[in-house]
């Protein structure tokens, strides 16, 4: 009998061993960090994501700071919707967003309404009251995007197929600025899907308009901006969709340059992107548009590394700058792409480039660099008008993800890990840059601090330009082991 | 636990059987077999029931966990090592951390249901538990087949006592003449159960047939003692518990294939996704 119970016991320990070395991440301090120019203030712990992290995929996150700078809500890729002190980190209220992630948050001009737009069968946007996280109003983008299928449990992708919002941007006057994006696979129409559509809302969740008028664009729209007082409305439109039925609806043609009346949804300005040929078969782009704060200038970044600056008064292409565009390295071509880009309050474009890669689809047995592009992993500062190179800032690991305060004084960059494990850094953390020094891209570099594991594209600078958020997210080494956690940071210059 | 009635026990095993099925999440299936374990050592089970039981619960779970370890398809997958490595013929053959996980979960259910099994057997007579058979309202030939694969457990873990002291006072020790040897006569106590089971099924049989028996007859009245008021009510409650989740889980499905969908259950799609 004690033999069996001894044998028992040991089976127990070896099973929970097992299970403690499943979730393994390891232990380690961040306040002893001793960082350059940022230190933390406080952190939060949010919940296990290392399943997904061991797929390689990072969990989503989004962070806003209201405009008084006290508060910071954060949404994330398991659906929680929290609010904190953003001083104190004191947790206000937390909401749970069932079946779904919180894509987007925002808050209200005068802060006592937080916004938050979800990817769930609803892809729902809804105002909550800051005081007491009581419902206003939701709005249901769904209706239009349709609803797909729901992810099967254990399906670590299944979220994205469910229609999500983009973009939530709140304009001047309380209005909200909506895109909704719906991809996914029809598994009963076997075949690609891609609706997308643009509304703005009034405080009160009415629809002003919606882009297009009756229903939505058979062509994904990946992201959308406005100028400061909403007059102009920028988006991308890129692949069509592949189903018959969605086609003959009215919308944008794909591969195009959108850009809006802020007052109407009618549009003003078309410009037909073309491939860079013969590298790019057709032109990609990420969260990389946006509009000047004048709504003087569009800007958007694209995949094979070219920046396209548009007059949005003139309706015109204004200038095209080859940052980043495949240059050939031991006979093969290299790109980098310009992913994330936004304008800063004094209209100067900020924007990154991604890491060293060779044009996607390309009939190409390797798909390794022979060498590192000149202008990836580079940060630029770009003068619309002129279309010149003001400065630049030239990174030793991946960035992704621009952030700056309103008045345009601080701007704050991730790091990430690169998905070629052969060539990544593993380095990560939060770059930040003092906008108001003179001076080239390292005089302006004003702090590091590193972390774990990589950063997630959506941070925050707040108002006062002081605090800056990040949330964290574990990563897995080339041997299986977890660093980092899935944690919100908010450090202090 | 021991004392209560056998109608109250059918219920609790039926219960945990269908919750062993219907479950899919560690979470809940980990208090499925918390509890179903808790039920089976509350009986006060011997010594050996004891032995028994845990030898059989870990053969299961660590069973199960290395044979999902080894043959697991999913993704994540992190390999531990590799009896085979993977060459270009052959994708290998090594331990997933994942498949480990995977196969711990599943072999929850089966420690839930030999739980509650091992606790019907242990805390029942076994003529109790025939008269409680016979009072349900079945044909007869079910009730007296349930009854007697119950009653023919005790004996064949008696045959077995048997077949192994009858190796052992024939000097036979485990490991003693090589591993190929033990394997094979261990292998050999099948044969002599087996042969036993099978006579003893047809003596059964043939009993039957002489007195007439007729399997589609009502079941007799047999005595039972009277029902308590409370079990009854504890009865209908975990009754009412599997049949909801049952129809929880129908109504996920329904959701899962597009085929129903109210925005207000969603707080209800969420629970039972990540509970249930």
């Amino acid at each position: 009998m004690p033999r069996c119970l001894g044998l028992f016991m040991l089976f127990f320990v070896n099973t929970f061993s097992f299970l403690l070395a499943a979730k393994g991440a390891l232990a380690y301090d961040l306040k002893k960090v001793k960082a350059f120019g940022l230190e933390l203030l406080w952190e939060k712990e949010l919940e296990d994501v290392s399943f997904y992290a061991r797929a390689g995929h990072p969990a989503d996150a989004c962070l806003r700071f209201s405009k008084n700078g006290k508060m910071l809500a954060l949404g994330t890729f398991t659906g929680r919707l929290m609010l904190f002190s953003a001083e104190s980190g004191r947790l206000i209220w937390e909401k749970r967003v069932p079946e779904g992630m919180v894509k987007r948050v925002a808050f209200s001009e005068d802060g006592r309404v937080l916004y938050y737009g979800a990817q769930s069968p609803d892809a729902e946007v809804c105002a909550l009251e800051t005081k007491t996280g009581k419902r206003l109003w939701c709005f249901n983008t769904a209706k239009s995007l349709e609803r797909g299928t729901p992810a099967a449990p254990g399906d670590i992708y299944g979220v994205y197929k469910l229609p999500g919002i983009y973009r939530l941007k709140v304009l001047p006057g309380g209005d909200l600025l909506v895109l909704g994006l719906h991809s996914w696979y029809d598994e009963k129409k076997s075949t690609w899907r891609r609706l997308s559509r643009l509304w703005r809302l009034s405080p009160a969740g009415q629809v002003r308009w919606a882009y297009p008028k009756d229903g939505p664009a058979p062509v994904t729209m990946i992201y959308a901006d406005a100028d400061h007082k909403g007059q102009v409305v920028a988006t991308v439109t890129l692949m069509p969709s592949e189903y018959e039925g969605d086609r003959q609806k009215p919308g944008p043609p794909p591969q195009s340059f959108v850009a809006l009346s802020g007052r109407s949804g009618k549009e003003i300005f078309i410009y037909q992107l073309t491939p860079l040929k013969p590298y790019f078969k057709r032109v990609s782009a990420w969260e990389s548009v946006a509009v000047s704060p004048d709504g003087h200038f569009g800007a958007l970044g694209a995949s094979d590394g070219r920046l396209f600056i548009f007059d949005l008064k003139a309706k015109r292409l204004l200038h095209t700058l080859n940052l980043a565009t495949p240059i050939v390295i031991g006979g093969f071509p290299v790109a980098a792409s310009l992913s994330y880009g936004t304008f800063g309050a004094n209209s100067i474009f900020y924007v990154v480039s991604g890491e060293s890669t060779l044009p996607y689809g390309l009939p190409m047995a390797g798909d390794k660099p022979a060498g590192p592009h000149p202008k990836a992993r580079m940060l630029f500062a770009v003068e619309p008008a002129s279309a010149k190179v003001l400065w630049q800032f030239p990174s030793p690991f991946k960035l992704q993800g621009v952030a700056l305060d309103p008045q345009g004084k601080t701007l704050a960059v991730a790091a990430a890990a690169f998905r070629r494990e052969d060539v990544r850094v593993r380095q990560f953390g939060v770059l930040v840059f003092d906008l108001t020094r003179p001076g080239g891209g390292l005089t302006r570099f004003a702090g590091y601090f590193p972390t774990l594991g990589p950063c997630f594209f959506h941070l925050a600078v707040s108002p006062d330009s002081r605090l800056i958020a990040v949330v964290e997210n574990p990563w897995r080494d080339e041997i299986g082991r977890m660093f980092g956690s899935y944690r919100l940071l908010v450090l202090k210059r | 636990m021991k004392s209560l009635h056998p109608y109250t026990k059918f219920i609790l095993v039926f219960v945990i059987s269908g919750l062993s099925v219907l479950l899919d999440q560690a979470f809940s299936l980990m208090a499925l077999a918390l509890g179903s374990v808790f039920l089976f050592l509350a009986a006060w089970p011997s010594r050996s029931w004891l032995k028994g039981f845990f030898l059989l619960v870990s053969t299961t779970v660590w069973g199960i966990m290395i044979s999902q370890g080894l043959f697991y398809q999913d993704f994540p997958r992190t390999i531990v090592f590799c009896l085979v490595p993977p060459s270009e013929t052959f994708p290998g053959l090594c331990f997933i951390k994942e498949g480990f996980r995977y196969g711990f979960i599943q072999s929850l259910r089966f420690v839930a249901a030999l739980s509650a099994g091992a606790y019907l057997i242990n805390s029942t007579s076994t003529e109790m538990l025939f008269r409680a058979v016979g009072a349900l309202p079945l044909p007869r030939g079910l009730s007296l087949m349930a009854a007697a694969s119950v009653r023919a457990l005790p004996r064949l873990a008696e045959d077995l006592h048997l077949v192994r002291q009858a190796l052992r006072l024939r000097g036979y020790r485990p490991f003693r003449r090589g591993l190929i040897y033990t394997l094979r006569t261990e292998m050999a106590v099948v044969y002599p159960l087996l042969v036993r089971a099978i006579r003893d099924s047809r003596a059964l049989a043939d009993t039957l047939l002489t007195r007439g028996f007729d399997p589609l007859a009502p079941a007799k009245n047999y005595f039972l003692p009277p029902w308590p008021r409370m079990e009854r009510a504890l009865s209908l409650v975990l009754m009412g518990l599997l049949l909801a989740i049952f129809l929880g889980k129908i109504l996920f499905w329904a959701y899962l294939q597009g085929v129903f969908y109210a925005e207000v259950l969603r707080p209800f799609y969420a629970f039972f996704r990540k509970y249930v």
